[in-house]
């Protein structure tokens, strides 16, 4: 029981509400539930074999262009932003001085300003 | 590892709880049966309805059973099916556009199988507009204090405790025949 009969009852009406109880048969109920569950899990099946489809049928029709795309990628992410001469330099500005640097950098950056707006 | 089948009717509902989360729907069918007659009659006394009392019941045990990973503690089922039940009842009750004002008491199912009390407290909560309904009945039917109604039904808490006042009020005047029985 909670705070809740604490509070001002009147005692006849919660008798009434108490008379008014009466258990109800449940075992149609319950296989109405379960028949529910099983109709929403078969077509969580249905939908997840059918993504699963549309994902090989996507990655066959694209396998040519989107090896082509992420190996580009990868080449532009690897350029150097400015030339450097010095091995032991160019060595030491690597994590920084490329496309993949910044890429990264600005996402730490952008994670971190998230992190003190929302905290 | 799953229960014998005969176990179920035995098993704590904390553990039930923690074998349907591992996608035992037997664990899952156990605690509906155990909870389903509370949530059905709390929604019958709500919408005075028992058809879409128990279309709304079936609709409460399919989202505990999709969300049943955010129950956080196993031991407040209870609590949190009821919460799931009223959320249900109030969507409901906007996506119909049902009418907020009181039930027309010819419109009733007639529910000859049911004692006289219930019948006739259903007819008295008829009269009550369905925000001072729900309130009533969270109060006396599920014992709720007046804090929990407020945030449960995202009502102002004034506005609960005005509803319950003159709801019980009404509910007296409607069942006074019984005054002297009880």
């Amino acid at each position: 029981m909670s705070d809740g009969m604490m509070e001002e009852h009147d005692p006849e009406l919660l008798a009434l509400f108490a008379q008014a109880e009466h258990d109800l048969p449940g075992e149609d109920f319950v296989a109405g539930v379960s028949a529910a569950i099983d109709r929403a899990r078969q077509r969580r099946r249905v939908r997840n074999v059918s993504l699963a489809c549309l994902f090989v049928l996507l990655e066959w029709l694209l396998d040519t262009p989107l090896s082509q795309g992420l190996g580009q990628l990868a080449v532009a992410l690897e350029s150097t932003l400015v030339p450097v001469t010095t091995p032991w330099l160019q060595l030491l500005l690597a994590p920084v001085n490329s496309l993949a640097g910044v890429v990264g950098l600005s996402l730490l950056l952008l994670h971190s300003i998230y992190r003190r707006v929302w905290n | 590892m799953p229960l014998r089948a005969g176990h179920y009717a035995e098993g704590a509902e904390a553990l039930l709880v923690a074998l349907a989360l591992k996608g035992d729907v037997r664990a899952f069918e156990e605690l509906t049966r155990r909870r389903q007659s509370w949530i059905r009659q709390l929604l019958r006394r709500c919408c005075l309805d028992e058809h879409l009392a128990d279309d709304l019941a079936q609709e409460v045990f399919l989202t505990a059973w999709r969300k049943l990973r955010q129950l956080q503690e196993p031991d407040r089922l209870a609590g949190w099916l009821q919460r799931i039940a009223i959320t249900t009842w109030l969507q409901h009750q906007r996506r119909a556009q049902l009418p907020t004002g009181p039930v027309v008491v010819e419109e009733l199912p007639a529910a000859d199988r049911r004692p006289d009390v219930a019948r006739d407290l259903d007819r008295a909560l008829a009269t009550l507009p369905a925000d001072q309904r729900l309130c009533v009945v969270l109060s006396y039917h599920e014992g709720h204090s007046h804090n929990e109604i407020s945030q449960m039904t995202e009502l102002p808490l004034g506005t609960v405790k005005s509803h319950i006042a003159r709801g019980s009020a009404a509910l007296r005047e409607h069942l006074a025949s019984y005054r002297s029985r009880t």
